[in-house]
């Protein structure tokens, strides 16, 4: 079956957004929305004669994530140089570190609870720099030069490498989203930023070899590349044709992967200790002041939000794995103290609604307090669900306070029975032939609720309206009878 | 000790590609000569027992040398004198893939 048998290994390279300036030199990292190569020094431009000196910040934040991923912290660690010729390193090689024979990354092992019974195990972390970013003249297929915006070259990495754990691509973007909320709730990286972490991916299927999967850019795209790649080659297995081992490119705009044809090995990177930065020295009292300095992390908050709220735990998973809805979440239940209705509004129709107004919750105008009375207005029964459906989404659309919104456009639920009455008679009037059916056929009375909801604009009682419809038949019922 | 080649042909025409040059033939031979010597040099250092050695990154024996994460906007247009080809603020290059 397509699917079974899948191994995925991600390698994850994050920004310490953090940071405010370079890995190894002193330009500033707020490069986004800046004229190319506006913060670019000697440094960072490999100019002959000048000096790397690594950001101490960077090393801490590195801690941190290690700590929070439960990797072992190598106490002597130091930097390699990975050789290369390609624009997008301005000194023809990257400083990064490695795991190979002799290498010593920043720490190794760990593991992500997925939250689904799933644990991925990590295998490295390494700090290393951010490349250059590379625009073509024209096509990427026709260009004849490459231009070369060096201000993100030099940003600190951190590559956070898994074993081959995951077993579908869900279980991809859940990794992807979990490690988010983890770095999240350390602050050492902002997710919301554009292209503040790409992933490359490999993937095997059973009895196959592994594929890799350069140039993915977001949380949708990994999802999206695994599931091209699962299609692509399991069609190749049933046609009895020969997966190759090699490097493929996720074409963002296309939806596809192709063929990279790359030539150089591992072994031709030539790696070796850089001889411009001294070892750096990890003590355990230096380990042990971090840890102390650990804020809550997502697993933590969860237990929190299940033992103390008592929230469902598949809605404190779905609440944690975004930081920024962990957040919201908290401030509500301040102004509202049934905690499973609000996650159940939160996690439900909260995040679909901003789903499909494409707006992330940081990017939320609405307050806090306004969701509570929200769901006050449902409790006092103002609101019907569907009603609450459309206030929502207009506070989202607007900030506005949800009573306001109530009055001004009407919305509040028609609970009078006289008032239902008369609209079911209308309802009844108009549609002689749904009554009909609906006499002999219970399903059909569905069509007639329909009816009222269409005339009040959803606003009616639903079990009030079908209460009244179904005596209302019941009468025709033994008038016919008699 | 008996003068054998180290280094094939094919490897420099591959650590030449690596390096983004052309070789001629003549420079080929000359490379293979001196990079297959400079090898065997080496074999002299691996007669030494370093068993018991810790690997030696550096010579010099600093260690944790950090610096402040703290800002220090350097004048780019001074950086943006030495790259041979511009357009606009972009730093030009030749097309790659
Ligand atoms: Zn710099």
């Amino acid at each position: 079956m397509v699917g079974d048998g899948v191994k995925i290994g991600l390698e994850v390279h994050c920004q310490l957004t953090s940071l405010k300036t370079k890995l190894f030199c002193s330009c500033p990292t707020d490069y986004r929305g800046k004229p190319p190569n506006t913060n670019i020094c000697p440094v960072c431009m490999g100019e002959p004669g000048t000096l790397p000196v690594l950001n101490k910040e960077a090393v801490r934040a590195a801690v941190m994530v290690a700590l929070a991923l439960h990797s072992k912290i190598s106490r002597f660690t130091y930097f390699t140089r990975k050789n290369y010729f390609y624009p997008d390193m301005a000194k023809n090689f990257q400083i990064s570190q490695y795991d190979g024979v002799g290498g010593a990354p920043i720490a190794k092992g760990g593991y992500v609870d997925l939250g689904n019974g799933k644990v991925v195990r990590i295998r490295r972390l390494q700090l290393e720099e951010d490349p250059a970013r590379l625009v073509y003249e024209g096509t990427i297929d026709t260009a004849t030069a490459t231009l070369v915006d060096y201000n993100r070259h030099g940003v600190a990495l951190i590559e956070i490498v898994t074993e081959p754990d995951i077993t579908s691509p869900e279980d991809a973007r859940r990794f992807l989203q979990k490690l988010r909320s983890i770095l999240e709730h350390l602050g050492v990286f902002d997710g919301e930023l554009e292209g503040s972490m790409r992933c490359d991916a490999n993937i095997s299927l059973e009895g196959g070899v592994r594929v890799e999967i350069k140039n993915i850019s977001s949380y949708k795209d990994v999802e999206r590349a695994l599931r091209f790649e699962i299609t692509r080659q399991s069609s190749l297995i049933s046609r009895g044709i020969r997966v190759v081992r090699e490097t493929r490119f996720w074409d963002e705009r296309r939806r596809v992967t192709v063929s990279l044809r790359v030539k150089e090995t591992e072994e031709d990177y030539r790696y070796f200790p850089e001889p411009d930065l001294p070892p750096v020295v990890i003590t355990d009292e230096f380990i042990d002041e971090v840890k102390r300095s650990l804020p809550i992390l997502p697993d933590e908050r969860k237990r929190i939000f299940v033992e103390k709220y008592g929230v469902s735990e598949q809605n404190a998973e779905v609440l944690v794995n975004d930081k920024a809805l962990a957040d919201f979440f908290e401030d509500c239940l301040k102004h509202y103290g049934k905690a499973q209705e609000l996650s159940n509004l939160l996690v439900g129709d909260f995040l679909a609604q901003l789903h499909s107004l494409n707006l992330s919750v940081r990017e939320v105008k609405v307050k806090p307090e306004y969701i509570a009375k929200l769901l006050r207005l449902l409790d006092k029964k103002v609101l019907t669900g569907h009603l609450a459906k459309a206030v929502l989404r207009e506070m989202l659309e607007t900030g506005r306070d949800p009573e306001a919104i109530v009055e001004e456009k009407g919305l509040r639920r028609i609970g009078s029975r006289e008032e239902l009455e008369k609209i079911v008679d209308r309802v009844f009037r108009e549609n002689r032939k749904a009554v009909e059916d609906a006499l002999v056929n219970e399903k059909a009375v569905h069509f007639l609720v329909g009816q009222v909801m269409r005339i009040t604009r959803g606003k009616a009682d639903p079990n009030l309206t079908r209460q009244i419809i179904k005596n209302k038949l019941e009468k025709v019922r033994a008038s016919r009878k008699a | 000790m008996p003068r054998k080649s180290r280094i094939t042909l094919k490897e420099i025409e591959h650590l030449a590609w690596l390096a983004r040059v052309q070789l001629t033939k003549r420079e080929k031979r000359l490379f293979k000569e001196q990079l297959s010597s400079i090898l065997e040099y080496f074999d002299k250092l691996d007669e030494a027992n370093v068993e018991e050695l810790p690997p030696t990154f550096h010579v010099v024996e600093h260690y944790n040398v950090f610096r402040e994460d703290e800002p220090r906007p350097f004048p780019s247009d001074i950086v943006l004198k030495n790259p041979p080809k511009m357009k606009g603020r972009f730093i030009k290059a030749p097309r790659i893939v």
